[in-house]
């Protein structure tokens, strides 16, 4: 009896409560439905990266940039008043893996916006897929072609076009370090992009080229390469190599003594390269960067970008990071301008000529072919005197606008398509 | 001069050729050893002796000693080799052949990752050891001394691992198990615990190869891929199962890969695998291997 | 003299007869695939499970193992790519120039190579995989385009549904793994597919027999190829473009772990396979670029403890479970009688 009565109690006192409480939500209902209605879809940004392989290192600092990016956007209030999500995938550095992540970014995630790849190959190939699909593509990294000429509109170029590089650091090499030059080259695509620079600029000032050693990718054993060039005894040595195949070059030469007797000049280097190098990589050792973070000394939004960095991972960006910064933000900035996340093909003409200085001085997009205008870097080693991050010292500073060819030129690839390479 | 090449630069080719050929030689034995004994193609070849080259690293910093370093990794990694033949490998004999190899392969795949994961994915570097830096002359030739220590280096352990097999008792019990497993074990011997110490002595053996490249480039946890193709390339060229053929074969390979890249430097790579293409179709069981194990 | 008739009886029941139930069954699954998983994913591992089929009569059934078999794939790969994109021919020739493409070059190796024993195939096999990638990365680079793959090649379109959107792709592929499934049960059932069973359980008494033991892992070889360059040609379709590590020993080396893993030997386990690999790989490549780490030890934990794979273990247990139930009606028969 007394149970039954305690039951009905409970219940009674059950529905009092609730009713109570629904009072008290009541009007509040409605406002919270239409909050819900009201909050915009966010954005949707897909990145890819290699993050297994032997680029890891590199894939690594593309994706914290893009992190630091993407947080920056949405501290200051999103893009278009909406918030920016962002996924990230591995692409092994893998053709078949990185058109799957192009696929599941598109159809699964339904991004708005893809970017990314260490690859020139992987980019050139993202690139088809995002014009065949219309969706805007930033390209991190970029191969001998140029993307937005060859391709339709729907991708942009962030990463200097290896030739840039080359007549950059050639450019100085000849006129400081001496005339005569042999030259070790990747025997890949981008390795002979370089070497067409460096061929053309040196009948271009007169300079000597007395010969060049193709490697295979991955090579570990350069010294059989190094007798040839001993014998051919240049002023210094041109390495058109990356990674592990530059790491072993140097280290090799420096076995044989090379570094005592001629300089060496690596058309692009990596501070992991520097760092792994130690000594070896001293003051007769001159390396070409997109970026170095001593730049934080000549410009105020260097170091603003690089305090920045510095402070949320501890370490300072890499150049492939950021180019993806760079790369991340003007995407934004075009989408911005354009005023509509649906209209892509209005984003990527807002892209056009879209003028900005994010990480070194002022740079643009050029309108032609959708690629970043911007300036190189050439480095000297320290050597001993290298400590933590404070690996090498910059040289000299080449504006974009003195290594970049014409827009008519760059489509027709010109002048390089006529360079003849050495068998 | 030949070929508009002066002798002297096609004699330091060859020079240069001996010394990667003596880091094949050193590959390609172990593998030969490991296969002769337990009839397992080792997948994972190239990652022990990529473990080999971090064992330096650490030991190197640690213990600022080359010498310790290159003891620590034949030891270290050499024992890791037996447990692992002893854990993961012995349970799958009288089963499936190709499981052994199956089960390295996995190997080969997992352990590269799980050095990432403990050393990160930039290289680690070790320096050239001073007392071996530097070049002696002979006559017009410069030659680095690091390179002449890996060729008189192998040239030792070659020897050493020869008299060994040869001469002591252990060494027998090895080279007749490599024979007749079977035999051997119907005379008394444990040979399950020779092929736990043949497994061992064919990985320590990797582990010095790698040890001893890790100055010319710095530790990488992928620079074990190569290092097995390679191996498989000599030992396929040499013979299967023979060191006599491990040694002509290295040297061999490591010789014309020098001179393919003074020649036409992309192919270098390619030259290798034709090699062991020919040989495969013309004397299938290599230069010095014997029929019916092919 | 009953139990043991009984015995292998069982046996034979549950080996490599498929029984067509499997089959429809299978194909009836498959319908539905991409609406439970990303049909991106779902259409690889069609292509996959394709590219196994072949793969697995070769190991599974012939017991013969390939370290080489992505040449196969490549070529296909390439050549119908090429024949899109330079020929303008349709897809389904193209599809069938690439199939072409990969026999041929079975034939050829096979003809040097087959005899050889077991792990020296294997190694022959790994060899001639790298040398045509080394070869498609530079003396060939004019046809191949070197490490940028294969591009520009242009979207399809069947009867008027366009094959870069996934869902049209997927039921394409679909319908050809179906036909595949299908044929490949076919030739199980056929008096090749029972030379194959009796290879493999036991090569010299069958060579005894008088089979020529040569000639059939001959045909194996390039009857396998015919699925490789299919799986490869189909792959062109599906991701538009043909990147050059379609010819590196890695994709061999994941057909092998995928073969391995689902099962070699038994019909379905290359299809299983290849969907739990590339469903580990995507998701786990998610949360840790150390996904080899863990793809590695678990191929090397079912090494240990389950080298039939998945479908294989499944087999054995119902195979032990019927016999244990078999085992206790006769002695309850024996019993009574």
């Amino acid at each position: 009896m007394k149970k039954r009565l305690e039951k009905t109690m409970s219940r009674r006192t059950f529905l009092k409560g609730a009713a109570a409480g629904m009072a008290l939500l009541g009007p509040g209902v409605p406002f919270i439905t239409r909050r819900a209605f009201a909050q915009a879809p966010p954005i949707k940004y897909g990145t890819m990266h290699p993050l297994t392989g032997v680029y890891s290192v590199l894939g690594a600092d593309q994706v914290r940039a893009t992190e630091m990016a993407v947080e920056e956007w949405n501290a200051k209030g999103g893009l278009l008043g909406r918030k920016i999500a962002w996924v990230h995938r591995d692409d092994q550095l893998n053709g078949a893996v990185a058109l799957r992540r192009a696929k599941e970014f598109l159809e699964e995630e339904k991004c708005d916006f893809i970017g990314g790849t260490l690859s020139g190959a992987l980019s050139l190939a993202i690139s088809e897929f995002a014009c065949k699909n219309q969706i805007p593509f930033v390209a991190y990294c970029q191969s001998d072609m140029v993307l937005g000429a060859d391709q339709c509109k729907y991708s942009a170029g962030f990463m200097v076009i290896p030739y840039m590089a080359a007549l950059a650091v050639s450019k100085y090499a000849f006129e400081n370090l001496g005339k005569k030059w042999y030259s070790l080259t990747a025997d890949y695509r981008w390795g002979q992009s370089l070497l067409e620079g460096w061929i053309w600029q040196s009948e271009q000032m007169g300079a000597n080229f007395l010969g060049n050693a193709y490697a295979p990718l991955g090579a570990t054993d350069f010294s059989t390469y190094f007798a040839k060039i001993m014998a051919a005894n240049p002023d210094f040595i041109v390495m058109n190599n990356l990674g592990a195949d530059q790491t072993a070059a140097i280290k090799q030469a420096s076995e044989l003594g090379l570094t005592k007797k001629m300089k060496i000049v690596c058309t692009k280097t990596a501070m992991h390269t520097i760092k792994e190098l130690g000594a070896a990589y001293d003051d007769n050792i001159f390396g070409g960067k997109t970026f170095f973070w001593k730049l934080r000394d000549k410009y105020p939004t260097s170091k603003k970008f690089m305090d920045n960095y510095m402070k949320r991972y501890g370490q300072p960006i890499e150049q492939d990071g950021e180019s993806g910064y760079v790369a991340t933000n003007v995407l934004f900035m075009a989408v911005e301008k354009a005023g509509t996340v649906a209209d892509k093909a209005k984003i990527m003409t807002a892209m056009e000529g879209l003028k900005y200085e994010l990480t070194k001085g002022p740079e643009y997009v050029r309108a032609c072919d959708h690629q970043r205008v911007q300036s190189y870097l050439i480095v000297k080693g320290k050597g001993r005197r290298a400590k933590d991050w404070d690996l090498a010292d910059i040289v000299a500073e080449v504006p974009g606008e003195n290594i970049i060819m014409s827009c008519e030129n760059n489509a027709k690839k010109l002048p390089f398509i006529n360079v003849k390479l050495p068998k | 001069m030949l070929f508009d090449v002066p002798w002297n630069v096609i004699a330091l080719q060859l020079f240069f050729g001996l010394a990667l050929g003596s880091i094949y030689v050193l590959l390609a034995s172990g593998l030969s050893i490991i296969y002769g004994l337990l009839d397992v193609v080792n997948f994972a070849h190239g990652t022990f002796a990529m473990l080999g080259a971090y064992a330096v690293f650490v030991s190197v910093s640690l213990s600022d000693s080359f010498l310790i370093g290159i003891l620590s990794a034949i030891i270290i990694i050499g024992l890791i080799g037996g447990l692992v033949e002893f854990v993961l490998l012995k349970p799958l004999y009288g089963k499936d052949p190709l499981l052994p190899l199956l089960l390295t392969f996995g190997l080969s795949v997992a352990i590269p990752d799980l050095i990432k994961i403990i050393f990160g994915l930039i290289g680690k570097p070790v320096n050239y050891p001073s007392s071996l830096s530097g070049a002696t002359l002979l006559g017009s030739l410069i030659l680095p001394n690091y390179r002449l220590f890996i060729i008189l280096f192998t040239l030792v352990i070659m020897t050493s691992l020869w008299l060994f097999l040869k001469k002591s008792d252990l060494g027998m019990i090895i080279r007749a198990s490599t024979r007749d497993s079977l035999m051997v074990q119907v005379l008394g011997v444990n040979v399950s615990r020779i092929w736990t110490t043949g497994f061992a002595i064919g990985i320590g053996l990797a582990a010095l190869a790698g040890a001893i490249s890790v100055p010319m480039m710095a530790a990488t946890p992928d620079m074990g891929v190569d290092m097995t193709m390679v191996a498989f390339v000599v030992t396929v060229v040499g013979g299967l199962g023979s060191l006599g053929g491990a040694i002509v074969g290295g040297l061999f390979i490591g010789l014309v890969v020098a001179i393919t890249s003074f020649i036409a430097g992309e192919y270098a790579t390619v030259s290798m695998y034709f090699c062991m293409a020919v040989i495969l179709l013309v004397r299938p069981r290599g230069l010095f291997g014997e029929i019916g194990r092919e | 003299m009953e139990k043991k008739q009984i015995q292998s009886d069982i046996l034979q029941d549950v080996e490599s007869k498929p029984k067509a139930t499997i089959v429809w069954g299978t194909i009836f699954v498959l319908l539905f695939l991409p609406h439970i998983m990303s049909a991106p994913l779902a259409a690889e591992i069609l292509i996959w499970g394709i590219f196994g089929l072949g793969f697995n009569l070769l190991l599974g059934y012939t017991g013969v193992l390939s370290f080489g078999h992505a040449a196969y794939f490549g070529l296909g790969a390439y050549s119908c790519g090429l024949a899109l994109r330079y020929w303008h021919v349709n897809i389904w020739i193209s599809l069938l120039i690439g199939v072409a493409a990969s026999m041929l070059l079975a034939c050829f190796i096979g003809a040097l190579a087959i005899r050889k024993r077991g792990v020296y195939f294997a190694m022959i096999s790994l060899a001639f995989g790298q040398m045509l990638y080394f070869l498609a990365l530079s003396p060939l680079k004019q046809i191949t385009r070197g490490e940028d793959g294969l591009t520009h090649i242009p979207i399809i379109y069947l009867f008027s549904f366009s094959l870069n959107k996934p869902l049209p792709l997927y039921y394409f592929v679909f319908i050809i793994m179906s036909a595949m499934l299908y044929l490949t049960w076919r030739l199980l059932q056929s008096p090749f597919g029972k030379l194959l069973q009796a290879f493999r359980e036991n090569e010299e008494r069958a060579k005894a027999c008088g089979f020529n033991t040569t000639l059939v892992k001959f045909f194996s070889l390039v009857i396998s190829a015919f699925y490789a360059g299919l799986a490869g040609a189909l792959n062109t379709v599906y991701l538009g473009y043909v990147p050059l590590i379609t010819l590196f020993w890695l994709t061999s080396g994941m057909m092998v772990m995928m073969t391995i893993l689902g099962g070699k030997g038994t019909f379905l386990g290359p299809l299983v396979g290849a969907g739990v690999f590339l469903f580990l790989q995507n998701t786990i490549s998610r949360y840790t670029p150390r996904w080899e780490l863990f793809v590695g030890a678990i191929f090397v934990f079912i090494i240990l403890l389950f080298p039939g794979g998945i479908t294989g273990t499944i087999r054995d247990r119902y195979a032990a479970r019927k016999m244990s139930r078999l085992k206790r009606e006769a002695e309850l028969l024996r019993r009574v009688s």
